[in-house]
């Protein structure tokens, strides 16, 4: 069985048996399961006859391992671009045109060559290499606007080793901007230069090969000069960008994180919190939070393992105050708290009243806002704090106001984001911060347009970063039952407005904010009149039913 | 056996009504095909369509 | 620690920050403070150059004795910053920390209303409106305790998870690390030399 060797790029071969690289830990064979042919004696087997320890066993199986921990440190890393989609660049044609990851293998003595630099085509050595940069990075046309970090040192490393290696070559890289900002990385680039490479501002259009010697081509505009030059290569290094690795929403998912725009993880703060994750407990560390080279990825390491190891040694940690309480004469029994629970911590039994299992409650207010009965407070976040805050603000010319709802993990958090990134919107909003969008009830949204809110808006975490699992569903159960609510009431329902902002998501924040601006300009004071008069509760009626309720019972 | 139903959505924002198929208990976030906004009402088929 | 206030004897105290520039560049910090003393049981208005800061936090904490205040509304920045802080300060001036609530002038209002000094100014109002008015119905809150397991768990065996996994051991904690691939290493294992140092990776 033989197989294109992972660790060397697929620059030479594997068994189904092999040891991934010398210095592997643990160091040891593995056996390659989807390559084996398996222990069929017609088919081979033949691993096992010359095993004399007997280390082989093909009916070994994957197994769960559980492990209660404290705190988890994600480093998950990074994945590296695939250029095949710029095809410009002619990445899958052209022999002679690889990526910088495969330049790696290609002059490591370790590597498939033993360190000989060669081109692939014809395994000759190439003496004119040209480096394109920003291969996959600040490049908005492919949705990839973000710089890499590392690829203008690591071309410039590359250079060096070149020159080094091999006193005739000629380097050319063509760049946009060469970020060399590091420490002693400045005198590394200079050096590269003194060593006779040669800096061409400008990323080239495209590639062309010749047929016969498969030699390379370059076009580029040199932006310096503003002159078209072309280069003729024996071959072209692609220094490719990174992005986040594909396993990042599957962690994301298990441990309720976001990601930036760019794709890797957000942190607590951008600048005072860069290791912390929102979820209490969670530290990143290295290229997953954002790209960065060895030594920042060390440091970050570091500083993950501070915060981890406080986090250990104080051995216990304050639950915050906010979590929900029943009170057991005005619960009626209905259990409707418990299935609305994402965590399970409302037990209840038909006939008894519900009780919050408080190690168990993470907070989030959905059972506070389904609660028909008054009989449950979130402590921290009660009815009673959250009206006042609702008629405090719409208290005078709410006809001007556009009235918010935030939750504290994505929505409010991406006001704070637009606010870090200075995003201008309009004055006009009021937020109201709650834990969840799940804890806003009917009867808030209700009472913020009896107060004349002009336009209602409900916001939360986008589906996959709920801080509550699932709680955000309520939400939206919530606010569809209100339309329809608004509705029958001859309210125009598009007052309610709902929206899912990330932590990330300034942007956004500020872009809804501006709609929802425009939104406000439709509402007139007559309409606000009268969803006054239509939305105003009718005591009577509800006296009729608890009553009836009461009896019932 | 398919679980899947014609469903109608109107944007609370933009106004744009369109149908979608919704799979039967799927969790799905839903943003308007138009204008980006998350204020996707679900219109329930039972009802008739208002006048006027 | 002060006794559980009723709802009877409620007395507020309204610390509005500058932030320096950051707030009272964008909002009439002055008219904010003037206001708030015209609200419901606020029994005194301070004005801070920074309030999260020694003096800005004294100040605070003068005010809970002087005034017997037994809730707090601090007008500054956003919560998810300096909640934490504000709730530490108060709790050293003998206030449950829960009796204290923050309005978010800077992240929510100055600066991303740079240029509407009134429409800023305005919204500050109201953004304080709103914490003197939930501060009103604030109960003090004890915290549960629970405890840590002391074990740490690593996702990803590249050098950012083997530094972090080693760092915790070294420092006596269990660390449990774990990758996907046949061998720790990661893409740092691949590369050839290093830079800024030309070493080699491993």
């Amino acid at each position: 069985m033989v197989k294109p060797d992972e660790y060397q790029m697929g620059f030479s071969s594997r068994k189904a048996i092999y040891i991934p690289f010398p210095q592997a830990v643990p160091c040891s064979y593995i056996l390659n399961m989807a390559d084996c042919l398996g222990n069929n004696p017609i088919a081979c087997g033949k691993c096992v006859e010359v095993c004399e320890k007997q280390a082989i066993n093909y009916d070994d199986k994957d197994e769960i391992v559980t492990r209660e921990v404290g705190a988890v440190i994600v480093a998950i890393g990074l994945q590296v671009y695939d250029p095949t989609e710029m095809d410009e660049y002619g990445y899958t044609r052209f022999d002679n045109v690889i990526t910088s990851m495969e330049f790696e293998r290609l002059i490591c003595a370790g590597g498939p060559t033993a360190g000989h630099f060669v081109r692939p085509s014809d395994h000759e050595r190439p003496t004119r290499i040209g480096f394109i940069q920003c291969v996959g990075s600040r490049n908005s046309k492919i949705g990839r606007p973000w710089c890499s970090n590392i690829c203008c040192m690591n071309t410039i490393k590359d250079t060096l080793l070149l020159a080094d290696h091999y006193p005739d070559v000629e380097n050319v890289v063509f760049y946009q901007d060469i970020r060399a900002f590091g420490k002693s990385f400045e005198e590394m680039f200079q050096r590269s230069k003194e060593a006779g490479t040669r800096y061409v501002r400008g990323l080239p259009g495209d590639i062309e090969e010749d047929p016969e010697t498969h030699n390379l081509t370059i076009t580029v505009e040199n932006t310096t000069s503003g002159k078209i030059e072309r280069h003729e290569l024996d071959m072209v290094v692609l220094s490719v960008g990174v992005e986040s690795p594909k396993d990042l929403a599957k962690i994301s998912g298990m441990l309720t994180l976001s990601k930036t725009s760019d794709g890797f993880f957000m942190e607590s703060h951008p600048k005072l919190k860069p290791v912390d994750a929102p979820t209490r407990g969670v530290f990143f560390s290295g290229f997953c939070e954002a790209p960065k080279d060895i030594k920042d990825s060390v440091c970050q390491a570091g500083a993950a393992a501070s915060r981890t190891g406080a986090l250990l040694n104080a051995g216990q940690i304050q639950i915050e105050a906010i979590t929900s309480r029943i009170d057991e004469q005005a619960c009626k029994n209905c259990g409707a708290c418990a299935k609305v629970c994402p965590y399970g911590a409302i037990a209840w039994e038909k006939g008894h009243p519900a009780v919050v299992i408080e190690a168990a409650c993470a907070g989030c207010g959905s059972c506070g806002a389904t609660c028909q009965f008054g009989a449950i407070t979130m402590r921290h976040f009660t009815d009673d704090q959250l009206l006042a805050q609702v008629r405090a603000v719409l208290a005078s010319h709410p006809e001007d106001k556009v009235f918010a709802f935030a939750c504290n993990w994505c929505s409010y958090a991406g006001g704070d984001m637009a606010g870090i990134s200075r995003i201008q919107y309009p004055s006009t909003n009021r937020v109201v911060r709650t834990m969840c969008s799940a804890r806003v009830s009917e009867e808030m949204v209700l009472e913020a347009f009896r107060c004349g809110a002009p336009i209602v808006m409900v916001s939360g975490c986008h589906y996959a970063d709920c801080h509550y699992i699932n709680a955000n569903r309520q939400t939206v159960q919530r606010v569809q039952r209100l339309w329809d609510k608004l509705e029958k009431a001859g309210v125009r329902p598009e007052r309610l407005q709902l929206e899912w902002i990330s932590a990330a998501e300034g942007q956004k924040f500020a872009k809804v904010m501006k709609q929802l601006e425009e939104l406000r300009k439709t509402v007139t004071s007559k309409e606000i009149q009268q969803t006054k008069e239509a939305l105003k509760p009718k005591p009577k009626k509800a006296a009729r039913k608890e009553e009836a309720a009461a009896v019932a019972n | 056996m398919s679980t899947t139903t014609i469903e109608t959505f109107r944007c609370m924002m933009c106004g744009h009504e369109y149908t979608e198929e919704v799979e039967k208990g799927e969790d799905k976030e839903r943003s308007c095909p138009k204008c980006r906004s998350n204020s996707i009402r679900h219109l329930k088929k039972k009802k008739p369509a208002k006048e006027g | 620690m002060i006794a559980n206030p009723t709802t009877d004897d409620i007395r507020i105290g309204v610390f509005v920050c500058d932030c320096g520039l950051n707030i009272a560049g964008a909002v009439d910090c002055g008219s904010v403070a003037e206001y708030a003393a015209t609200l419901p049981h606020v029994t005194c208005v301070v004005r801070n150059k920074y309030t999260c800061a020694d003096p800005g936090q004294n100040e605070i904490k003068d005010a809970i004795r002087e005034h017997r205040l037994n809730r707090v509304v601090i007008a500054s920045c956003t919560p998810r910053q300096h909640e934490p802080t504000f709730r530490q300060c108060v709790r050293e001036a003998g206030l449950n920390p829960y009796l204290m609530e923050m309005a978010n002038l800077r992240e929510h209002c100055s600066w991303v209303h740079p240029g509407d000094w009134d429409g800023a100014t305005e919204k500050a109002k109201d953004l304080v409106a709103s914490a003197v008015a939930r501060a009103r119905f604030l109960q003090p809150q004890e915290e549960l305790t629970v405890p840590v397991t002391k074990r740490a768990l690593v996702i990803g065996g590249g050098v950012a998870g083997i530094e972090a996994a080693l760092e915790l051991a070294d420092a006596g904690h269990k660390v449990t690390l774990v990758e996907k691939e046949a061998s720790i290493g990661g893409i740092m294992a691949q590369l050839d030399k290093t830079y800024p140092t030309m070493d080699c990776s491993i």
